[in-house]
């Protein structure tokens, strides 16, 4: 089992016919492929997408670039139960409007 | 750079068949062995020549022992033979001593005719001197008148027991036996002669203790051709004198006989004589065998370590070329404007060995204004630097064509793509009025800046608009300084730690910063209290500026 597999876990799920994209572990440089993988894999444009975070503990810039790219492929993000750390970077980076938060 | 290691060197393909060419080729690829395997060829030898001593000194103390057990007993078996010549002559003598018939006696001695005696004399002590009495059997070869003769009847009437003489030409050979006896007041000599092999030579039969061995007999201690009395080698062969040898000394009557015997043939078997040979093949087989496994294995790990310094090499060089490039990206020279102190300062990620994408510039615009500028490609890597690169040199040619900040990162934000380009960025830029004092600025998705001025240090409160690439939407803000002031801008290696969040890390800036000493320490002291030991994953710039009008 490849150890950068191991720290992230993507798994897609739906949600309603929304498609739910779970994120748990650590969304970092190494493991960004592998998130990236499944974001590209979805039928563009898929509408909305749920990004599920209650069990990401890390992001990074890199994560953040995944995301970004998914949006400018006409993806919207929906981020769901991000950590407060993972929240407050997302202000940080003005990101508040193109990565909005699902209450 | 050639970093491939390999035990072999690369041998010509062309056609090599001279011996020159063999030999040359043996000489390139050999090479001392490792003190390891000197160590265990030594132990190697040492331990099997030792073995190897020991066997065999252990092999030739036994066989030295079987031999000398076996000559013992042939020495028994012979010294039976007087005993029993003792008796074949004084029985016969006791008993005409007892009964005073001297005929008694001559018929006792006729068993013991013609075996084992071929001749009988008896002699009658007349004053004291031995005279013919009577004959049985064949002629002795011993004259009666000789002085041999007298000398063994002398010796067997003043002993009273067996005395032993032998006789020997070239063709034959006998013992002679005497013992006195006083029968009626006479006093009696019996003088016998057994026949020995003439020419010396005796077979041994297979249930002999002498069997396995070659022996010779000689008649007293004297050990010489003339004393020979038997031996079952050819006289070629005489005198045994080589070998694990046994000497046997025998009484026999008044006389002795001795004899030298040694092993025809390992007394102990070949295999028992093999040993110490064995063991040394097998002990210099094993030996070496351990020595070429001992030189493969330390080799091995040879190779392995110089593998492992070079990747390490490697690696190091390799992050030498990405801190090049980075040096190279970032402005060389910047501007020195009067009433502004400025420092910068570039510390590399220890993560990988990549080039980074954070940069810092500053340019001078017209009307004693300069524009800076603080931004962060998201990644590494060189398409990360050539993004930066690129950027730095937009803002610039915004910047100088008058455009506000706001304006300028506006347009540059149009100019990537992040489909195409796979990354975004952050970047900060405002535009400082040296004579005013005042500074508006425009952010896009970066961290804030730090204002120290007297009364401490806090952040600079700016609407916060997307990063480069995804928005082209941006909304100025203003500040005064006063004199004095030094504005920090930074990247997030600075701030960001795993685990915490990044309003935590400014808050430890704005802490880490006072307005005392110079610019430079302030520096100085904010990395090495944010950033211990010089270790964050991610890389660290940092454009200090300070207000001195």
């Amino acid at each position: 089992m490849d150890p950068v597999d191991a720290r992230l876990t993507v798994t897609v799920g739906d949600d309603d016919g929304t498609p739910v994209i779970a994120l748990a572990g650590e969304l970092d440089l190494s493991t960004a492929p592998v998130a990236d993988d499944v974001f590209t894999r979805l039928p563009e444009p898929a509408g909305e997408v749920i990004v599920d975070m209650s069990e990401l503990t890390f992001m990074d810039s890199s994560g953040l670039t995944v995301l970004l790219m998914a949006v400018n492929r006409g993806q919207a993000l929906r981020l769901r139960k991000p950590s407060s750390i993972i929240r407050d970077l997302i202000a940080a980076s003005g990101l508040d409007e193109t990565l909005p938060v699902d209450s | 750079m050639s970093a491939v290691v390999t035990d072999h060197e690369p041998v010509a393909a062309a056609s090599d068949d001279g011996p020159a060419t063999v030999v040359s080729r043996w000489r390139r690829r050999f090479r001392w062995p490792h003190r390891l395997t000197v160590v265990v060829v030594a132990v190697g030898l040492l331990a099997t020549v030792g073995l190897c001593l020991v066997s065999r000194l252990n092999y030739l103390h036994s066989e030295r022992r079987q031999v000398s057990v076996q000559a013992e007993l042939a020495a028994s078996a012979l010294g039976v033979g007087p005993v029993d010549i003792q008796r074949r002559l004084g029985r016969p003598a006791t008993l005409a001593a007892a009964t005073g018939d001297l005929g008694l006696f001559e018929d006792a001695i006729k068993a013991s005719l013609p075996s084992p005696f071929a001749s009988v004399e008896l002699f009658k002590a007349v004053d004291g001197t031995p005279q013919p009495s009577d004959s049985l059997g064949d002629p002795p070869l011993l004259d009666a008148s000789s002085d041999q003769m007298q000398d063994i009847l002398g010796r067997a009437l003043s002993s009273g027991s067996l005395a032993l003489t032998r006789i020997a030409t070239d063709a034959e050979q006998r013992f002679g036996y005497a013992m006195a006896t006083t029968v009626d007041g006479e006093t009696y000599v019996a003088y016998a002669e057994q026949v020995l092999p003439g020419n010396r030579h005796v077979q041994i039969s297979a249930s002999s203790p002498l069997s396995d061995l070659n022996f010779a007999l000689y008649y007293s201690d004297t050990q010489n051709s003339d004393t020979l009395l038997e031996t079952n080698v050819s006289e070629d062969d005489l005198p045994i004198d080589s070998g694990t040898l046994a000497h046997v000394t025998i009484p026999y009557g008044d006389q002795v006989l001795t004899g030298v015997v040694v092993p025809r043939k390992p007394l102990l078997g070949v295999f028992a004589a093999s040993v110490a040979w064995l063991i040394l093949g097998a002990g210099f087989i094993l030996t070496v065998v351990m020595a070429v496994l001992t030189e493969r294995l330390q080799r091995r790990r040879a190779i392995a370590e110089r593998l492992a310094s070079v990747t390490g090499e490697l690696y190091r060089t390799q992050r030498g070329v990405a801190e090049t490039l980075q040096t190279a990206l970032l402005p060389k020279d910047l501007p020195r404007p009067s009433n502004l102190a400025i420092a910068t300062r570039y510390l590399a990620g220890t993560e990988g060995i990549e080039v980074g994408g954070d940069w810092y510039d500053l340019v001078t615009l017209p009307d004693n204004r300069v524009f800076f500028t603080i931004g962060d490609v998201s990644g590494r890597g060189l398409s990360a630097a050539t993004m930066m690169s690129r950027l730095r040199h937009s803002i610039a040619a915004y910047a100088v064509e008058g455009n506000a900040p706001a304006t300028v990162l506006a347009k540059v934000s149009g100019i990537i793509d992040l489909a195409r380009d796979q990354h975004f960025a952050t970047a900060l830029c405002g535009i400082l009025d040296l004579g005013t004092g005042t500074v508006s600025l425009a952010n896009a998705g970066h961290p804030p800046l730090v204002l120290v001025s007297a009364d401490g240090a806090e952040t600079v409160q700016a609407p916060i608009g997307p990063p480069l690439g995804v928005g082209t939407s941006y909304r100025p803000a203003q500040i005064t300084l006063s004199s004095g002031d030094i504005l920090l801008a930074y990247t997030d290696g600075l701030i960001e730690r795993r685990g915490e969040s990044i309003d935590d890390g400014i808050a430890h800036l704005c802490e880490a910063t006072r307005r005392d000493g110079d610019l430079e320490s302030l520096l100085d002291t904010v990395l090495a209290t944010l950033v211990p030991h010089g270790a964050s994953e991610d890389d660290t710039a940092i454009l200090g500026l300070q207000w001195t009008p």
